[in-house]
């Protein structure tokens, strides 16, 4: 205790020393230094201060002290773990300091569920549960992915090997499954003395296992795995009637099975036991003659017959553990066949298993045993080397915060919100105002536009549908989603990706997806007026601002009866709420009819509707509201829309101010005004012919007659053009449908669940919300 | 154009040199800066990025200069296409090619890429997404479930 508390004290001086050298020496030269830590020291380094937990987290630094540790071969170390007495036990042994006579030993978290553990790599272990999922883990980060499940053998976990090809970059896990074949006893089949095992393989990352086919050997122990050149290596054999083991390798790059030569003492018999990694060559614990020395085997020059070389060999010993607890068993197998050597230490000497019960360190220049106990150590325990990264291959964790940002970015925005819960990093990031505002401006301009409807027929549902063609182009799909139930409020305008809607009493600003309100104040003077409502953005002020325009209506009594006075004159009250402020201003009156405005279309910071100067005139003005100066303007139409009220709608066609407009035939011609305010910049697009969508001649051909005898082909309105120039269309507010003004022809989209009658309005899906400043 | 015959030399990570033409080595505005700023004839140091990937960008800068240039003959849809099969690659050489374009300062780069990526992510269930790019699901089953419920609407979209 006094010692620990004796280290802290130092590492916090060290820590405030160190932040000084931090800001003295660039930070490449920190991470040089830093990188060169053991982990358990690194670990503590991250609470020296908030600048080195950043530099450690950074994945160079991961990668770079990897590699540190792995060149500088410096003594390894190991994750021990044990199931018996108490389950789910680790512990995390480190050699590092062995050369200093220390050795860490350290209690790893346990895992949420019980886990078994089957391989190492990397700094990666690779883990089952029992219910035989297999896991990639971090032990010390506590990062855990569960791996698909091999479909075809739901419960069974086969022998696992995990590997890492350092071209390639992939980690792969290998499962090899022995297939045990059922045989009648009076069939006439023979039994086959060879053994097939099949192989699977799952590259990290990919979304299922593949079969690569079988293999003719029995027995691949994981226990005996060693991993060299990009290869893993096990022992096995042929079959079970033969005491020849084969040293098989799997290449992780070709995935192709091989065998490697065995040194020749090792021809026919078992001899070789268990393989390991000695400074980097393949090399394998092997028994000979009478089993009472364990001799290490190098193959020196990788796959070349000759270069096996004996390099030691390691008689028998007892360790006091063994002998004191279970002499019994230990004197049932004489043999010194339960020794494994873990590794070769940097000083030359050699840490020994013995039968999953003791850890011993040997001098082969003394010859000499020493039995390692560590406190807490387990009585039985499964034992791997660890090179002890900190990180998982978290791919994203490779690139930094801002890209990640940017990736995010242009995702859907139903995808933006489903990828808040793939971890936490993710969704503080989505939440991030500066990721929403990003998003924004990428969905604004993206390849296809998108659109809030709301249906109010059949039934008054008030049911939001989000449809999105940014995939229309590419892929010819559009999406349409029903989007979740908001209170009972009407759809009343869209800017920014956030809606204006209203109910019988108030106003509301919100956003859809995040669903996020805002009541706005009331307008006192008229609690009942029907108005107009509009929703605008100025780019410059970066203000919202709602604009309501009141119709005063004259109630004159007329025998006995109230009714509307049939005054010629048209006089508007505009009143203005800048989104923050507490109350509605007056801002005048307009001496226009707003009163059946058509949807508004936003351009150049002004608003701009189609009205009328009074109830007498068929002739249309175009009126626009500068949301900076908040003051109206008439804006010049072309001329041969002077006096009659020929433009019948307004839009925004790639950011220009644009009218569907009506002449001499049915025809709907599409006229944009290319200049800002220059009225000879009008310029006749093209022109829609006349066309009925079959949903409307089907379902409802009575109205739309009705509404056609009336007002000619007037029930056609233009969304919007995409991006390969087909134009969308609006039919009475029940069909939509693409027309191609290159072959002249209608496609009308139809979708599930899309409702009979809705009002749709160009909407940026997004997770914008007002304080967020885009741009 | 007669400085389009200008060579560039470029020494990557692994200390592969590279001598690249004028106008293809300034699609990178790193380099650029580095060149208009140096000496020129000088070897530029590339430290964050290796041979193989820097020799993949200088593909796709080459491709890009000479189709803006009309050297190539070569529309937009199959540039496109190009560029679609340019990121084909495994997921190590795309996060490599990412950290590359932003590292030099090429923004087309940046776009294709992470776009790639963005696909990657796009209509995929969270729990698809972390095994595609290894992340570790830190949320506890209580804030998972939280978050879960909160978009609830979002989730069953992708059920359809």
């Amino acid at each position: 205790m006094e010692d620990s508390t004796m280290k802290e004290g130092k590492l916090m001086k060290k820590g405030k020393a160190a932040s000084n050298m931090m800001d003295r020496l660039p930070r490449e030269v920190v991470v040089h230094i830093l990188s060169r830590l053991p982990l358990p020291s690194l670990l503590n380094s991250k609470l020296v201060c908030r600048g080195w937990r950043t530099l450690i987290r950074d994945p160079f630094f991961i990668s770079k002290h990897l590699s540190n540790l792995a060149e500088a071969r410096n003594d390894p170390s190991f994750i021990l773990e044990s199931n018996w007495p108490i389950p789910d036990q680790r512990h995390f042994i480190d050699f590092f300091d062995h050369s200093e006579g220390k050795v860490i030993s350290k209690k790893v978290p346990s895992s949420p569920m019980p886990m078994y553990l089957v391989d190492s790599c990397n700094g990666l272990l690779c883990m089952h549960d029992t219910s035989r999922s297999v896991y990639i883990c971090n032990p010390f980060t506590r990062l855990y992915i569960e791996l698909p499940k091999l479909i075809k053998y739901p419960t069974l976990v086969g022998n696992l090997g995990l590997g890492f090809h350092q071209k390639t970059k992939e980690y792969k896990v290998i499962q090899i499954v022995f297939r045990r074949k059922l045989r009648r006893v009076d069939s006439s089949t023979t039994s086959t003395t060879s053994s097939e095992s099949e192989v699977q393989i799952l590259t990290i990352g990919s979304p299922s296992w593949r079969e690569v086919g079988t293999i003719p050997y029995r027995f691949i122990h994981s226990k005996t795995k060693a991993l060299v050149n990009g290869r893993l290596h096990w022992l096995s054999k042929p079959n079970k009637y033969t005491t020849a083991s084969l040293l098989v390798s799997f290449d992780l790059e070709t995935e192709q099975f091989q065998e490697v030569p065995k040194p020749d003492c090792c021809g026919s018999g078992r001899c070789l036991r268990h393989l390991m990694v000695v400074r980097g060559c393949l090399s394998a614990g092997a028994f000979h003659e009478n089993d009472e020395r364990l001799d290490i085997w190098v193959m020196k020059e990788y796959g070349a017959k000759e270069s096996w070389i004996k390099e030691l060999s390691i008689g028998r010993y007892m360790p006091p553990t063994l002998t004191q607890q279970e002499s019994r068993h230990f004197i049932y197998s004489k043999r010194n066949l339960f020794v494994r050597v873990l590794c070769v230490l940097k000083n030359g000497e050699i840490l020994l298993e013995y039968k999953s019960r003791a850890l011993v360190i040997y001098d082969p220049q003394h010859e000499t045993f020493k039995e390692f106990t560590f406190p807490e150590m387990p009585r039985w325990f499964k034992i791997i080397i660890h090179t002890s990264e900190q990180q998982t291959s978290n791919m994203m964790e490779k690139l930094p915060h801002e890209i990640i940002l940017g990736i995010l970015s242009r995702l859907p925005s139903t995808s933006l919100l489903q990828s808040m819960l793939v971890c936490r990093a993710w969704r503080r990031l989505i939440r991030d105002p500066l990721l929403v505002a990003t998003h924004f401006s990428h969905m604004a301009d993206k390849d296809g536009p998108s659109f809030i409807f709301q249906s109010n027929r059949p039934s008054s549902s008030y049911q939001l549908f989000f449809i999105d063609f940014s995939d229309f182009h590419s892929q010819g799909k559009v999406m349409f989603k029903k989007l979740p139930n908001l209170m009972s409020i009407y759809l009343v305008d869209s800017c920014n990706g956030l809606l204006c809607m209203r109910d019988a009493r108030w106003i509301y600003i919100c956003n859809p997806f995040t669903r996020v309100y805002l009541q706005l104040p009331k307008l006192v003077n008229y609690p009942a007026q029907v108005a107009h409502i509009a929703f605008g953005f100025h780019q410059t002020t970066k203000h919202y601002k709602v604009i309501q325009v009141v119709y005063l209506r004259q109630l004159v009594l007329l025998g006995g009866r109230i009714n509307v006075a049939t005054s010629t004159l048209v006089q508007s009250q505009v009143h203005v709420l800048t989104i923050g402020d507490p109350s509605w201003r007056h801002i005048g009156t307009l001496p226009y009819d707003l009163t059946r405005p058509m949807p508004k279309a936003l351009v150049n910071g002004r608003l701009h509707w189609l009205s009328k100067p009074n109830n007498d005139t068929t002739a249309s003005i175009l009126i626009s509201f500068d949301l900076e100066t908040e003051q109206f303007q008439e804006v010049a139409k072309p001329d041969c829309c002077g006096s009659n009220r020929c433009f019948h709608h307004l839009m925004v066609l790639r950011g220009f101010l644009s009218a569907g407009a009506y002449h001499d035939n049915d025809e709907l011609e599409v006229w944009v005004m290319k200049e800002y305010g220059i009225k000879e910049s009008w310029i006749k697009e093209f022109t829609i012919g006349n066309h009925l969508p079959p949903t409307l001649q089907q379902n409802d051909l009575l109205h739309f007659n009705m509404a056609k005898a009336r007002f000619p082909n007037s029930s056609v309105r233009v969304l919007c053009i995409l991006r390969n120039d087909e134009i969308l269309l609006e039919y009475l507010n029940r069909v939509v449908v693409v027309f191609d003004p290159r072959h002249g022809t209608f496609k009308e989209l139809t979708f599930d669940a899309m409702p009979h009658w809705y009002k749709i309005v160009v909407h940026v899906g997004s997770l914008n919300w007002i304080h967020i400043p885009v741009c | 154009m007669g400085s389009t015959s200008t060579k560039i030399k470029l020494r990557t990570s692994d200390q592969k040199v590279f001598e690249v033409e004028k106008a293809v080595a300034v699609q990178s505005q790193t380099i650029k800066y580095f060149y208009e700023n140096g000496c020129p004839g000088s070897v530029i140091h590339v430290h964050s990025v290796s041979g193989d990937i820097l020799s993949k960008i200088l593909d796709y800068c080459k491709k890009h200069v000479n189709s803006a240039a009309g050297k190539e003959d070569i529309s937009p849809e199959e540039l496109y296409e190009w560029d679609t099969n340019f990121v084909k690659v495994d997921q190590n050489t795309l996060f490599d090619l990412i950290l590359a374009a932003n590292c030099l300062k090429i923004e087309s780069l940046l776009d294709l890429t992470c776009q790639t990526v963005a696909n990657m992510i796009k209509g995929k269930r969270p729990e698809e997404i972390r095994t595609t790019f290894n992340i570790k699901n830190d949320y506890t089953p209580e804030a998972e479930e939280a978050v879960r419920r909160e978009n609830k609407w979002a989730f069953d979209m992708l059920g359809v």
